[in-house]
């Protein structure tokens, strides 16, 4: 019997209401393992709001939440042994050594051989020469890393990471995106949230995109360019063709044409049907194509295209 | 959890061995150390016959006091104030948060910060306890003033610090923790007059260390005997520990649902009205002997009697307690529409069964049972005055409640206002209108303010019918006021929770 395993984060319905405004509402998500899922949406949007809630972290005013299968309401110390979250901000006791920061949350989610986790997580979070300096000495970014090494540390099947690029320099961000890109493969599932929506593209298989506390489109990126009715399509002929930018440039829903060698990159709006009469007239023209794809997985795009930006 | 395994006492420890302890530990050694060389000095100069400062008993007893008085500053404003303050920036850091979000128990949270966070007071006057001990050796004095003293300061520590871990955990700001102290330090002056018979005088020690010290002179009768629970000799000292330990579960079990969930108050209904009716019984309990010095009369029905007015006292002390208590269980507007949207179609009839009024109706039951002890012992012949103040305690608690739940409820966020005016209005203006008059009018119009019946002393069928039409007129503004209740809690119910829901 082997069946779909259940997914990591079943988050179902979720309402938070606060004194004067609806911060998540009616809000419903699955993650699976190897899921990173991107959530986006302009300041306010209710984004942290719905990690907090669902890591135990806010009140939630109904709905519910499930880790691995555990209730949030109902067993939250099963949930809390299997959920990691790193705030947008960088919360560390200043006078304890980096060390001594991950002993503590070591010993409180009683990890098996602590020295060696907290070594690995060090090293993972490029803060090995660091190990024996005070928080208070560290570096916004650094603070940043560590908190994820914090949270790296229990090992959890579920991480809620809200914003874990703001403070990280330009190396910091490869490094973070290749961790995550690890994390994925190892099969955790990952609620992000940031404002750098094209880093977000390179990591993210799924994406939200919220709008004052509602999930207003959600799916897997490709899903999401066509949720928003916008996709973004390449297209490859033979050489000597170069009156194909022309037309296509006057063809209905054909937008933003870009020539690239031997092709080009252009925005297409509308349905998968329009796309395929789009295909069959160019060959019917006569253009002898070697290449057409949706290179579509743009969050920062599908961002812009969905509306949400007029509420920024 | 052991404590040496728990990660933030050990983190709290690691905190405050880093931010230095020797120093801290010198300065109250230090202040320590002077007063045993002021005793030394003194009895080296009774030695030789010189007389010139204060001799005998009292400046022996005094050294030792003073010590006393800074150890108890080290160990309750100093403990209360580091933990109050440790949890508020905690909290507001984030810091906090995250140590709630792994799977300690919230029982492993409050210890951590009880005893971890204020380890420096606790060092401090710990190294004060052995000159505690010189002092007594060089005094000669009893050995268990020293042990009974350093035994109830390190409880009252203890104690303070479960009330701080509640307070940092409730409070907005850490000063708001030292406010509550101040606030329970003021009721001192005036429960220290009642001495043995005044609840306060044993939660915060005072008659305990009083009693310890054996005191002498014309007003020394008030402290010398030990506690009575309902005419049960006591020793002070483990009526005053009992007590601690009693109420130190109710802090636990408070400070421990906080760190569950921080949005949800300290004590469920159940928990206030065991509370309140412990606080009820131990009062009591303690002025039940009372009558034995000749009073036959039940609270403050012969104000002419000094022991009356302390009973009085009494009474409004546990009228202040049940308001204070009351409060943590009013009904919030904002809780209350959260509540209503979880609960669905049930919610009207939930929120009434969870409503102030409804609990102020369970309290005075007990502040009544309270009084009715006094009763069964004093005065068996005079029910109708029990019948008066039985009817008062109600209308206390109710017109309290009916009246903050409907300004809560009607004005928003200017409610305090609008409630204080209210106040004015029910407790105020009748006693500035018999400050106006003379005679036998006075007591008609502060017979107006609700409860004061209670304590007033009807001496015959006529007094008595004007108790009866005041307390009759008290019932007509509760009903008035239950009306205004309900009907705008009905239409806030409508309008905040059936549209936005």
């Amino acid at each position: 019997m082997g069946g779909m395993p259940g997914p990591l984060l079943d988050v179902y319905r979720l309402r938070v209401d606060f004194p004067d405004v609806v911060a998540v509402n009616d809000l419903s998500l699955e993650l699976f393992a190897g899921d990173v899922y991107g959530l986006i949406g302009p300041n306010g949007a209710g984004k942290t709001t719905t990690m907090r809630a669902a890591c135990g972290l806010q009140e939630c005013t109904h709905g519910s939440v499930k880790v691995a299968g555990h209730d949030l309401e109902s067993e939250p110390r099963e949930v809390k042994q299997r959920v990691g979250f790193m705030p947008d901000f960088s919360p560390v006791y200043d006078r304890l050594t980096t060390t001594e920061f991950l002993e503590h949350f070591a010993r409180a989610y009683g990890v098996p051989n602590r020295s060696a986790r907290i070594d690995e997580c060090l090293e993972l979070t490029w803060l090995t020469e660091k190990r024996n300096a005070l928080c208070e000495g560290l570096s916004r970014g650094m603070k940043q890393r560590l908190l994820l090494g914090k949270t790296l540390l229990p090992n959890p099947q579920v991480l809620f990471l809200d914003e874990p690029a703001s403070g990280l320099d330009p190396l910091g961000r490869i490094e973070l995106r290749k961790l995550i890109l690890s994390l994925r493969g190892a099969g955790k599932a990952i609620l992000i949230s940031s404002h750098i929506l094209s880093e977000m593209s390179e990591f993210c298989n799924k994406a939200g995109i919220m709008e004052r506390g509602k999930l207003v489109k959600s799916g897997t990126i490709a899903e999401l360019g066509q949720q928003v009715g916008r996709r973004k399509m390449l297209m490859k002929w033979r050489s000597a063709e170069e009156s194909v930018v022309p037309v296509l440039s006057k063809t209905v829903g054909v937008e933003k044409v870009e020539a690239v060698p031997q092709g080009a990159l252009f925005d297409f709006v509308g349905g998968d049907e329009a796309l395929d009469e789009l295909l069959r007239t160019l060959v019917q023209q006569g253009v002898r194509i070697t290449e057409w794809r949706g290179v579509g997985d743009d969050l920062e795009q599908i961002f812009l295209n969905s509306g949400a930006k007029a509420l920024m | 959890m052991r404590l040496f395994e728990n990660p933030i006492f050990i983190t709290q420890r690691r905190l405050v061995h880093r931010a230095g302890i020797i120093a801290p530990v010198a300065v109250g050694l230090l202040v320590g150390l002077s007063i045993l060389a002021a005793l030394c000095y003194n009895l080296a100069l009774e030695d030789i016959g010189h007389h010139d400062l204060d001799s005998g008993d009292v400046f022996r007893y005094g050294c030792y006091a003073w010590l006393l008085v800074v150890q108890g500053l080290i160990l309750v404003i100093g403990v209360f104030s580091r933990i109050s303050r440790t949890l508020v920036e905690e909290r507001k850091a984030g810091l906090l948060d995250s140590n709630r979000l792994t799977p300690l128990m919230g029982s492993d949270l409050v210890l951590g910060y009880w005893l971890g966070s204020p380890l420096r007071e606790f060092y401090m006057a710990t190294s004060l306890v052995p000159v505690g001990l010189a002092i007594v050796f060089a005094a000669k004095l009893p050995l268990e003033l020293w042990l009974g003293t350093q035994l109830l300061l390190f409880s009252s520590a203890l104690f303070f610090g479960l009330l701080a871990v509640l307070a940092g955990m409730a409070m907005p700001r850490a000063q708001g923790g030292i406010g509550m102290v101040a606030v329970l330090f003021l009721t001192l002056p005036f429960s220290i007059a009642a001495g043995q018979f005044s609840l306060t005088n044993f939660v915060l020690p005072v008659y305990t260390v009083v009693y310890l010290f054996q005191p002498t002179g014309p007003d020394a009768g008030m402290w010398q005997s030990p506690a009575h629970f309902f005419g049960v000799a006591i020793p002070p000292l483990v009526y005053t520990l009992a007590l601690q330990l009693i109420l130190g579960v109710f802090l636990w079990r408070g400070a421990e649902r906080k760190f569950g969930d921080p949005h949800q108050p300290a004590f469920v209904r159940s928990e206030v009205i065991a509370l309140f009716a412990l606080l009820v019984l131990f009062q009591y309990g303690l002025v039940w002997r009372w009558p034995d010095a000749g009073l036959r009369t039940y609270p403050g029905a012969n104000l002419s009697g000094e022991e009356a007015v302390w009973l009085s006292m009494v009474f409004l002390g546990v009228l202040v307690v049940g308001i204070i208590v009351l409060t943590s269980q009013l009904l919030n507007p904002e809780t209350t529409r959260l509540s209503a949207m979880r609960l669905g179609p049930n919610a009207r009839r939930r929120i009434l069964w969870q409503s102030g009024p409804c609990t102020a109706f369970v309290m005075a039951g007990m502040a009544i049972a309270g009084v009715f002890t006094q009763f069964t012992f004093l005065n068996r012949e005079e029910w109708t005055r029990y019948l008066v103040t039985s009817v008062n305690v109600i209308i206390v608690f109710t017109s309290f409640a009916f009246m903050t739940e409907t300004c809560r409820f009607q004005f928003g966020r200017r409610w305090a206002g609008y409630f204080m005016l209210g106040i004015f209005v029910l407790y105020g203006l009748p006693f500035l209108l018999s400050a106006s008059f003379e005679s036998s009018v006075p007591l008609k119009f502060s017979l107006l303010a609700p409860g004061v019946g209670a304590l007033g002393n009807p001496v015959d069928s006529d007094e008595l019918r004007i108790f009866g039409r005041a307390t009759f007129a008290h019932c007509l503004v509760v009903g008035i006021l239950a009306y205004f209740w309900m009907s705008r809690l009905r239409r806030w119910l409508q309008e905040k929770v059936e549209v936005r829901g």
